[in-house]
C-alpha cells in the first residue's frame, strides 16, 4: 500500500469520532491498529515509549500549575471584581460599557484564563448592563463572546503552552510573541465598537449621569481590590519574560500567590480549594490522555512516511511558500468548526510545523496564528463554544441563532487580525528578537 | 441503579485525593525558587521530584475524567441517533476503547515490570528511580482506565438487557 492510500484510510478510520466514541480513545486505537497491522506486536513498544517520553519532561508540570492557577482565581471573586472596577470608568463614551467590558474582558484573560468562566461571567453581569441601557443586541453580544474568546491568546494560554510542548519551541517566547497581535485584536475590537457606536449612537449610549456621577476617590478604592490578583499575574508573566524563572517554576509561584491573593480577599476555603484541584486533575487527565492518542496515531503515521508524505505534498505545491501557510490556516479554521483547539493541535501541528520550519518560517509566528486561528473556532457556527456558554446565561430572549449573528463582525477581524500578523511576521518575531 | 459503580467511586476518590500532589509539586517548586534565589543554593531533587508528582497525577486524571464523562467527544451526528443507535455507537465506542487501552496496559506493564525488576535510575544529578516511579505510575493510570471502560461497558449492557 503506498502512503497516499494509506493517508485516505486513516482518514476513514478516523470516521470513529463521528460516532461520539471519545477523541482520546480513538485516536489512540487508530494508532495502535496501524502500528499493530503494519509493524506487528513488538512497535506497540515504541507507543508506550513515546508516551513516557512526553510526560518526563519538567515544561509539562507547567500545564497543571497554570490550570489550578487559573481555577483558583476563577472561584474566587476576582473576575467579578475586575469587571466592576472596569465598568465605573465607561463615563460619557459612547459604547463606552462595551470598552470597559472588553478591557476588563482582557485582564481576565491575564488572570483567569479559563474561557468558559470568562463568558459566563460577563454574560451574567455585562450583557444585563449593556442590555439596561440599550445596547444593541448584537454588539453587546459579540463583545463578550470576542473578548471573553481573548483568553486563547492572551498568556499565560494553555493553546501556547500546549503547542510549546508538542513542538518544542520555547513557551517563554510564545508569550513574548503573543503580545503585539493580541493587542492588535483587542484594539480592532475597540475600534470596531467605538467607530459603529460614533456613527450610531443608538447602539451604545452612554453611562446616565446619575450613575457616571461616582467620586474618584470610589472609582481607585474599587481599582484597589485588584491590586493583588493583578500582581500576581504581572508577576508570573513578567519573571518569565525577564528570564528570571523558568515557566515552570514561574507557574508553580503563580499558584502559592493566587492562593495567598484568596486568602487575603477572604475567600479560600478548603471547599474552593479541592474543586479547583479536581478541576484541575479532570482537565489534565482529558489533556494528557488525548495527547497520548495522538501521539500514538501520528508516531505510526510518522512511521510510514506520512509528514514526509504530506511535506512533500505541500511544498511541492507551485506556489509562493506563503500560499501553503495560507493553505494551512484556512485547513485549521475548517478544522475548528468541528473540533476542539487541543484536538486541531495534536493531530496538525506535528505535520504542519515541520513544513514550516523547511519552508524557512518561524515556528513560534506559526504558534502565534495558530492560536489566532482557534479565535475563531471558539465564534464559529455550528459548535463555537463561546457562543454556547453565552447562551446558557443569557436571557431566553436570545436564541443561540441571534448570538451566532451577532458573531460574524468580530470573526471577520479576527481574519483581519490573523492576516495581519500573516503579513506582517514582526508583529510577532519582534519581541522575542529582542529578547535575544 | 441505586448506588454508583465501584469502579467510579475507585476512580473517584483516586482522583480526589491524587489532585494534592499539584500543590504538593506547586509547594515544592517554591521552595526551589526560594533556595535559588535567597540563598543561591538551588536543590537537585526539586524539578524531578515535581515531575514524578505532576505525572503520577495525571496519569490517573484519564479514568477520572472518564468517570466524569469529561473525555472530548464529537457529537454533532450522535446527537441526532435515535437512543438504539446510541447504544450500538457507545457499544462499538467502548469495545474499541478498550482494546486500544488493553494494549496499552500491556505494554506500559511490560516496561514496568523490566523497570522494577532492574530499579531503573534516572542518571541525572538526582540519581533517584524516577523511570521506575512514572513508568509504573503509567502502568496503573492505563490500567485503571481499562477497569473504568470496563466498568461502563458492562452498566451499558446490563442496563440494555434489564430495560
Amino acid at each position: 500500500m503506498d502512503i497516499g492510500t494509506i493517508t485516505l484510510v486513516m482518514l476513514g478510520t478516523l470516521l470513529l469520532l463521528v460516532i461520539g466514541m471519545p477523541m482520546a480513545f480513538a485516536l489512540g486505537f487508530v494508532g495502535v491498529a496501524f502500528t499493530f497491522g503494519f509493524y506487528g506486536w513488538d512497535a506497540l513498544m515504541i507507543i508506550s515509549s513515546r508516551i513516557y517520553g512526553f510526560v518526563n519532561v519538567y515544561v509539562l508540570v507547567a500545564v497543571p500549575m497554570f490550570l489550578m492557577m487559573a481555577s483558583i482565581m476563577d472561584k474566587s471573586g476576582v473576575a467579578r471584581d475586575l469587571y466592576t472596577a472596569m465598568s465605573v470608568w465607561a463615563g460619557g463614551l459612547r459604547g463606552g460599557v462595551a470598552i470597559m467590558t472588553l478591557v476588563a474582558a482582557v485582564f481576565m484573560a491575564a488572570t483567569t484564563g479559563i474561557i468558559g468562566g470568562e463568558i459566563i461571567l460577563l454574560g451574567l453581569v455585562a450583557l444585563p448592563q449593556m442590555l439596561r441601557l440599550g445596547y444593541n443586541k448584537n454588539l453587546a453580544i459579540g463583545t463578550i463572546c470576542a473578548g471573553g474568546s481573548l483568553g486563547t491568546m492572551i498568556p499565560p494560554s494553555i493553546v501556547l503552552i500546549f503547542y510549546g510542548l508538542t513542538t518544542n519551541v520555547s513557551i517563554g517566547d510564545l508569550f513574548l510573541a503573543v503580545i503585539i497581535p493580541g493587542l492588535i485584536l483587542a484594539g480592532l475590537y475597540f475600534a470596531y465598537i467605538l467607530t459603529r457606536c460614533y456613527l450610531n449612537p443608538e447602539l451604545g449610549p452612554p453611562l446616565p449621569l446619575e450613575e457616571r456621577d461616582i467620586p474618584l476617590r470610589e472609582k481607585f478604592k474599587l481599582l484597589g481590590s485588584l491590586v493583588l490578583p493583578m500582581g500576581v499575574a504581572l508577576g508570573v508573566l513578567g519573571s518569565i519574560y525577564a528570564g528570571i524563572a523558568a515557566v515552570s517554576e514561574a507557574a508553580a509561584v503563580g499558584v502559592a500567590g493566587t492562593i495567598l491573593a484568596a486568602w487575603i480577599r477572604g475567600e479560600l476555603s478548603w471547599q474552593m480549594l479541592r474543586e479547583s484541584l479536581q478541576q484541575t486533575m479532570a482537565a489534565c487527565g482529558l489533556l494528557l490522555w488525548l495527547t497520548f492518542g495522538a501521539t500514538a496515531l501520528i508516531g505510526v503515521y510518522n512511521l510510514l512516511g506520512g509528514i514526509r508524505f504530506i511535506s512533500d505534498l505541500m511544498t511541492g505545491l507551485p506556489f509562493d511558500p506563503l500560499v501553503v501557510v495560507v493553505l494551512m490556516m484556512l485547513m485549521l479554521i475548517v478544522l475548528g468548526l468541528f473540533m476542539d483547539w487541543v484536538g486541531v493541535l495534536l493531530l496538525t501541528m506535528p505535520i504542519f510545523v515541520p513544513i514550516i520550519k523547511s519552508l524557512g518560517y518561524d515556528p513560534i509566528w506559526f504558534g502565534i496564528l495558530f492560536c489566532m486561528n482557534m479565535q475563531i473556532s471558539y465564534l464559529s457556527p455550528p459548535f463555537g463554544l463561546a457562543a454556547f456558554y453565552l447562551k446558557g446565561v443569557a436571557p431566553p430572549e436570545i436564541s443561540l441563532q441571534d448570538i451566532y449573528k451577532a458573531l460574524w463582525p468580530f470573526m471577520l477581524l479576527q481574519i483581519v487580525g490573523m492576516s495581519l500578523v500573516l503579513f506582517f511576521p514582526q508583529l510577532a518575531l519582534w519581541l522575542p528578537g529582542l529578547s535575544q | 441503579m441505586s448506588e454508583p459503580p465501584v469502579i467510579d467511586r475507585v476512580s473517584r476518590i483516586l482522583g480526589d485525593k491524587l489532585a494534592w500532589l499539584f500543590l504538593v509539586a506547586a509547594a515544592l517548586s517554591c521552595y526551589e525558587v526560594m533556595m535559588d534565589w535567597l540563598f543561591r543554593a538551588p536543590t537537585i531533587w526539586v524539578h524531578d521530584s515535581s515531575i514524578m508528582l505532576c505525572s503520577t497525577a495525571f496519569l490517573f486524571g484519564g479514568a477520572y475524567a472518564l468517570q466524569r464523562r469529561e473525555h472530548i467527544r464529537i457529537t454533532v451526528l450522535y446527537d441526532y441517533f435515535s437512543p438504539w443507535w446510541q447504544w450500538v455507537c457507545d457499544l462499538v465506542s467502548l469495545v474499541l476503547t478498550l482494546i486500544y487501552l488493553l494494549a496499552l496496559a500491556a505494554f506500559t506493564g511490560m516496561q514496568a515490570l523490566d523497570s522494577i525488576m532492574r530499579v531503573e535510575s534516572s542518571g541525572r544529578a538526582w540519581d533517584f528511580p524516577m523511570p521506575m516511579v512514572i513508568r509504573t505510575a503509567l502502568f496503573l493510570g492505563a490500567a485503571m482506565l481499562v477497569l473504568q471502560a470496563a466498568s461502563q461497558l458492562y452498566y451499558l449492557i446490563r442496563n440494555r438487557t434489564t430495560h
